[in-house]
């Protein structure tokens, strides 16, 4: 019998106060089963992120109750944290440092042994090609090996659950492809995946379920095939239907006269 | 040997509930980082070097201080006076230049998804941040003890663990508050609480400072000597004066117990602090971070007044100029980092003033009466200075990333970005106070004196303008907001104002002239501001 992995009730979230609140989650609803891949969707400002973030105890300030491997967020979430590994879109490296010293940083704070730290360093780095950038600070880095080490970082405790903010952004089509291929085969050995993107066509191909939400509520959730209305459309589509994206193009339209002069 | 050493260390992180191995990764961490130069074309010198420069610095206000204690022949008031310095020295320092750090939201990514806890979190931040206020400390100490060194032997070295559980008292004293702040504050509206709350502790901390004189019992610098009272015992500077004579094994009478209050006040305020007040911590940093991912909102745009605007474009002599100036007011409204390290020097200005004045609220008018004849409305030119620290601060932020836009800017003359932005740093900070400050001027001395208060904030413009070419090519917001950095706007203030008592002694000068010569001086003031602002703006 497949485990709760994630459980999610009456989720709020605002900032701001006064006149300028404004709330980003609306009461947000879920259960998802250990070993589930998520695809976790939604136009830009629809509340991704900072449902992400409160699942990994970044925003501590929430309404709702939220439990992670049967554990409450609330009052446990250094357990809790014990667990996850988190994959920020970008920013979050001490950049001044190597990738084996900020990896090693990263290990020590899930207590694990230096030797093991060592090995999964390696083997991860190896795995993303990058094992001749190891003791290179990762302020010469482009975006997109930093974002790899954002993964590795994200990877080095083995998380039961493994919650991904937007993991493509900067990576080339070679990385691409690598991370499609870990996330596939980490989902096979049990793993739950919490996948926020807005890239339809990678949500599709690895998502056994797809959670739509727009302006801080689910709008849609279910399988890729029960989401679809007919059988010829893709993601995108699907997206653009229920998120009023359709009108876009005629908006589109207008740029041609901002450039006109 | 190195667990040997480091194991009492790690007994005491134990008993304040904090991760050892945690708490020495993340302080190794942030350690090696601090000394790790980012690359950044408009970034001045070395960090290495910026913090040797500064410790110099430091040991001469250090020096200077002795030169004021050496003739007083009673130790323990010259223990108490000093420790009161630094108290002092170290609380503005840790109000307007590491508050920001203590809740600096930008690691929360890294940090606040890890198995951390608050404890932890916490102390690790404090012990980051005492690194500095230590080295602050030990080289602002430094010439006194060697001035103990030489009278009084061994006394130097005990007094230099003293000058360091000093600062950690300090830090300790300032935080526990923000911490106990935020036990009735929620997390979402502590950061909007922090600049009352700095405001307040800096009114606290330099109000304290004015105890001093209610110690010291004799008019004759050669003659002073401690005047023990009752309510002397409250007194932090005094406890650890005794601390010291204490460890040193020339304590009498009431030491013992002075020392025994540092003990325990460290002890105990360390254990409050983490153990019971750490709990908060982690909230106000995850909450401090929750603007940058609010959605972006059309904010309403206060379109400038008409006349302000008209005004600004006079000032500037550029349209780029003008830019710098924009750039620097919309910066100024919505960093609460800037707006931290800002406001509480205003603070200052305004204690300072009041503390040289010393209103006697017994006979009001007849104290007005004798103040008009002084000449003390010099003091308002040296209190003021506090007005120009927006320029200190202008080159710091928190994304230095953001520099490109100067390096592909197409333009040739990108230090009239700099001039504007310090020119709006003077119209919104530094001409405000001289304003609020004439008040009281005129109505004391009368306008005859506001020619001498005209050429005292202009040539006081002047030097804060031509500072600006001290910080070499930074321009604003191109520059990190590192630790090493930390220390560097409050020591520019005190030594800015060692120059404004050269300009007090000009004006004084004047005083003895024809007041015309004086107006004739104002006349020429606006050349003078013009080309202080030439050095910045023709720069290649």
């Amino acid at each position: 019998m497949s485990q709760t992995s994630i459980k999610i009730t009456g989720l709020r979230k605002s900032f701001g106060k006064g006149d300028s609140k404004k709330e980003v989650l609306k009461g947000i609803d879920l259960s998802i089963e250990s070993g589930q891949v998520i695809g976790y969707i939604g136009p830009n400002g629809a509340g991704k992120s900072t449902t992400v973030k409160i699942l990994c105890g970044i925003h501590t300030a929430f309404e709702g109750d939220v439990e992670v491997m049967g554990m409450p967020l609330r009052g446990n979430s250094t357990g809790v944290k014990q667990k996850i590994g988190y994959v920020p879109e970008n920013g979050a490296l001490y950049e001044a440092l190597t990738p084996r010293e900020y990896l090693n940083l990263v290990g020590t704070l899930f207590d694990m042994s230096k030797e093991l730290i060592e090995e999964r360093t390696l083997s991860l780095l190896k795995y993303f090609n990058m094992e001749q950038q190891m003791d290179v600070r990762m302020n010469t880095f482009s975006k997109g090996m930093k974002q790899k080490i954002l993964i590795i970082a994200g990877l080095i405790n083995n998380p039961d659950i493994l919650f991904l903010d937007e993991p493509l952004s900067g990576l080339d089509a070679n990385s691409v492809i690598l991370v499609k291929d870990m996330l596939t085969r980490l989902a096979r050995q049990g793993k739950t995946i919490f996948y926020s993107s807005h890239l339809m066509d990678v949500v599709e191909k690895i998502s056994d379920r797809i959670i739509l939400i727009d302006d801080g509520q689910v709008i849609a959730d279910g399988t890729f095939e029960e989401l679809q209305q007919d059988n010829n459309v893709s993601l995108e589509q699907v997206f653009a239907k229920l998120t009023g994206g359709e009108e876009l193009n005629i908006e589109a339209g207008m740029l041609d006269d901002v450039f006109k002069n | 040997m190195k667990r040997i050493i480091l194991l009492p260390l790690n007994m005491v992180l134990n008993a304040l509930g904090v991760n050892v191995n945690h708490f020495w990764a993340l302080l190794g961490a942030k350690l090696k980082m601090d000394f790790r130069r980012v690359p950044n074309s408009f970034q001045s010198s070395g960090k290495k070097q910026t913090l040797l420069k500064q410790l110099i610095i430091y040991s001469v206000l250090g020096g200077v201080m002795v030169l004021s204690l050496y003739r007083i022949p009673d130790l323990i008031l010259q223990l108490s006076i000093f420790f009161s310095f630094l108290i002092v020295y170290e609380g503005t320092i840790l109000l307007t230049e590491f508050t920001s750090v203590l809740f600096d939201e930008r690691e929360n990514q890294i940090l606040l998804p890890r198995p951390v806890n608050s404890r932890t979190l916490l102390l690790v931040r404090l012990v980051h941040i005492l690194v500095y206020m230590g080295n602050i400390a030990f080289a602002l100490s430094m010439p006194f003890a060697i001035y103990l060194a030489v009278n009084y032997g061994f006394l130097a070295i005990l007094f230099m663990i003293s000058a360091l559980l000093c600062a950690w008292f300090t830090l300790l004293l300032s935080v526990g508050f923000y911490m106990t702040l935020s036990r009735f504050v929620c997390a979402e509206r502590f950061k909007d609480v922090l600049n009352y709350f700095q405001i307040g502790l800096a009114i606290v901390i330099m109000a304290s400072y004015q105890l001093i004189p209610n110690f010291i019992d004799e008019a004759n610098m050669e003659q002073l000597a401690f005047r023990s009272e009752w309510w002397s015992y409250f007194i932090p500077s005094v406890w650890f004066a005794g601390f010291t004579r204490f460890i040193a094994g020339i304590g009498v009478g009431t030491d013992v117990y002075l020392a025994l209050i540092v003990v325990l006040v460290t002890i105990a305020g360390s254990l409050v602090l983490i153990r019971a007040l750490a709990g908060g911590f982690t909230s106000i940093i995850s909450e401090a971070g929750a603007d940058s991912s609010k959605p972006a909102r059309i904010s309403k745009v206060k379109s400038q007044k008409n006349w302000l605007s008209k005004l600004v474009s006079l000032l500037c002599v550029s349209n780029v100029e003008r830019t710098g100036w924009d750039l620097a007011m919309s910066h100024v409204r919505s960093d609460r980092k800037f707006k931290q390290q800002v406001l509480p020097m205003f603070v200052y200005s305004i204690i300072m003033v009041i503390v040289f004045l010393r209103p006697s609220i017994n006979d009001f008018s007849a104290y007005i009466a004798e103040l008009g004849d002084s000449f003390k409305y010099v003091m308002f030119i040296l209190a003021a200075y506090f007005g120009t620290v927006g320029i200190s601060v202008l080159p710091y932020t928190d994304t230095p990333e953001a520099v490109w836009v100067y390096e592909v800017a197409s333009t040739r003359n990108k230090f009239h970005i700099q001039s504007g932005a310090v020119k709006a740093m003077l119209f919104t900070f530094y001409l405000p106070l001289y304003l609020l400050y004439l008040v009281p001027i005129i109505w004391i001395w009368g306008v005859s004196v506001v020619p001498y208060i005209v050429i005292g904030a202009s040539l006081s413009a002047c030097l804060a303008i031509v500072s600006v070419r001290i910080q070499k090519n930074a321009l604003p917001f191109t520059e990190a907001r590192d630790m090493v950095n930390k220390g560097t706007y409050t020591l520019r203030m005190f030594l800015g104002m060692t120059i404004i008592g050269l300009i007090i002694g000009l004006i004084y000068l004047l005083t003895f002239l024809h007041v015309g010569v004086s107006i004739a001086l104002c006349a020429l003031m606006p050349v003078l501001i013009s080309l202080s602002y030439r050095t910045i703006r023709n720069r290649k």
